[in-house]
């Protein structure tokens, strides 16, 4: 098909926006809760989400998040209820999380699709590629770069598994093992196909090691409903790097009404800084040129990226030089 | 290293041309082939380096006859913007190149 042919096929419609119903709904779970809870500490945490409610606009993207995020204002409204949580939700709290570990964090979050995509590209989408062959991208993918040049210890991997279920891979660069975490079932082992695609991945990356797995480090209470993977993810992952109150079922609610105020205040934050940002822009700014990779060190100041000068393993500069 | 790519061309399956049978589609008067990849569908289109990508996943949603925003469409490992087009994400530098479109994903648990 040729894009700039004529052509008289319709573009798809856009859907109704869904903002107005899940407004609704969230308001009456959020006046159940502020009217019938026993701690008063869960009583305010609605009060918040409601007054948050009132200044929260329909279908705006929160562009707060990196940018393969796309959460919206919309889409952030399923904290607040029972909706099973989407790779959106799950990509838009680790991102948070990874923001307030702050830029010279050794930690990295790979997205929910990583590892459809790893296998996508490792057996090809009809089967017709050799899966024993090294993972080589024809550039580096996102993450790659940082696990290479040994700026991560640890790479949390989201894992949708059964088509209805979040699980979590964690990595151990330093220790050089892979956990599973699966918040229904904490014995269950991990899926075999998204192991091998991850040890697939993680060998190309750093050759010559063997990738055994570990018990989770995560800690969290056995999730009993139906609808809080998503949620136990985000806080125990939270729980674990940043300090955040562990998940319980008990206080299945106050999670999902912490996240849609950490989502929704950060994204607030974002926005007057951006505005501030904005107000003072020079005018005539002096073009600078921007290094391909900046990173962090201990005092803060940018260093320049150049592969070609750091000390890397023969295999691995070889990868990053594509 | 050297990279290794499907070869399109040679492919066994028939490209798809939503709704047409033609030859493989090639770079012709500064197109670029794009190849968007759905488990074992193939769906090669031509577009022009200054096209937003908008255009080709409305296409792409009306050959497949999916509800707008059903899929998300990744090359290199990163998340295409509707409002970017190839040449902002150096799509024209690589032969062939190939965006590969993924299913929302939802869990909760039952």
């Amino acid at each position: 098909m040729d894009l700039d042919a004529p052509d008289s096929a319709a573009t798809p419609s856009t859907p109704p926006s869904a903002f107005p119903g899940l407004n609704h709904a969230a308001r009456l779970w959020l006046d159940k809760i502020a009217i019938s809870a026993t701690a008063t500490s869960t009583a305010t945490l609605a009060r918040r989400c409601l007054t948050a409610l009132t200044t929260l606009p329909s279908d705006v993207r929160m562009e707060c998040f990196n940018r393969n995020v796309h959460l919206s204002t919309t889409l952030c409204l399923e904290f607040l209820g029972c909706s099973w949580m989407r790779d959106e939700h799950v990509n838009a709290g680790f991102d948070l999380v990874a923001q307030q570990l702050g830029p010279t964090s050794r930690v990295s979050f790979m997205l929910c699709w990583h590892l459809d995509i790893l296998h996508g590209f490792r057996y090809g989408h009809d089967g017709t590629r050799d899966p024993f062959r090294t993972y080589n991208p024809s550039r580096p993918r996102y993450g790659d770069r940082a696990i290479c040049l040994g700026y991560v210890d640890r790479v949390f991997v989201p894992a949708h598994v059964n088509g209805n279920h979040w699980t979590l891979f964690i990595v151990d660069i330093r220790q050089v093992s892979i956990s599973y975490f699966d918040p229904m079932h904490p014995d269950a082992l991990p899926p075999a196909d998204k192991l091998s695609d991850l040890r697939w991945w993680l060998t190309g990356l750093l050759p010559g090691r063997l990738w055994p797995t570990v018990p989770t480090p995560v800690v969290a209470q056995v999730q009993s409903d139906g609808s809080s993977c998503g949620v136990v993810l985000l806080s125990s992952v939270a729980s674990l790097l940043l300090g955040y109150p562990q998940w319980t079922q008990d206080t299945w609610r106050e999670h999902r009404m912490e996240w849609f105020l950490r989502l929704t205040e950060f994204w607030h934050e974002d926005n007057l800084l951006s505005i501030e940002a904005s107000d003072s822009v020079d005018e005539n700014p002096t073009p600078v040129e921007e290094p391909d990779m900046a990173v962090l060190n201990d005092s803060n100041d940018p260093l320049e990226f150049d592969a070609d000068k750091l000390d890397i393993p023969e295999e691995t500069s070889q990868f990053l030089r594509l | 290293m050297k990279e290794q790519k499907p070869d399109v061309s040679s492919s066994q399956e028939a490209p798809q041309d939503l709704g047409s049978q033609e030859t493989p589609l090639k770079r012709t008067d500064g197109k670029i082939q794009v190849t968007i990849a759905f488990h074992d569908q193939k769906t090669k289109l031509l577009m022009n380096p200054t096209t937003q990508f908008s255009k080709v996943f409305a296409k792409f949603y009306a050959a497949t006859n999916a509800q707008a925003g059903t899929y998300k469409f990744i090359y290199n490992g990163i998340r295409i913007e509707p409002t970017s087009k190839p040449l902002d994400i150096e799509m024209g530098d690589e032969d062939d190149p190939e965006i590969m479109a993924v299913l929302e994903q939802v869990g909760g648990s039952v």
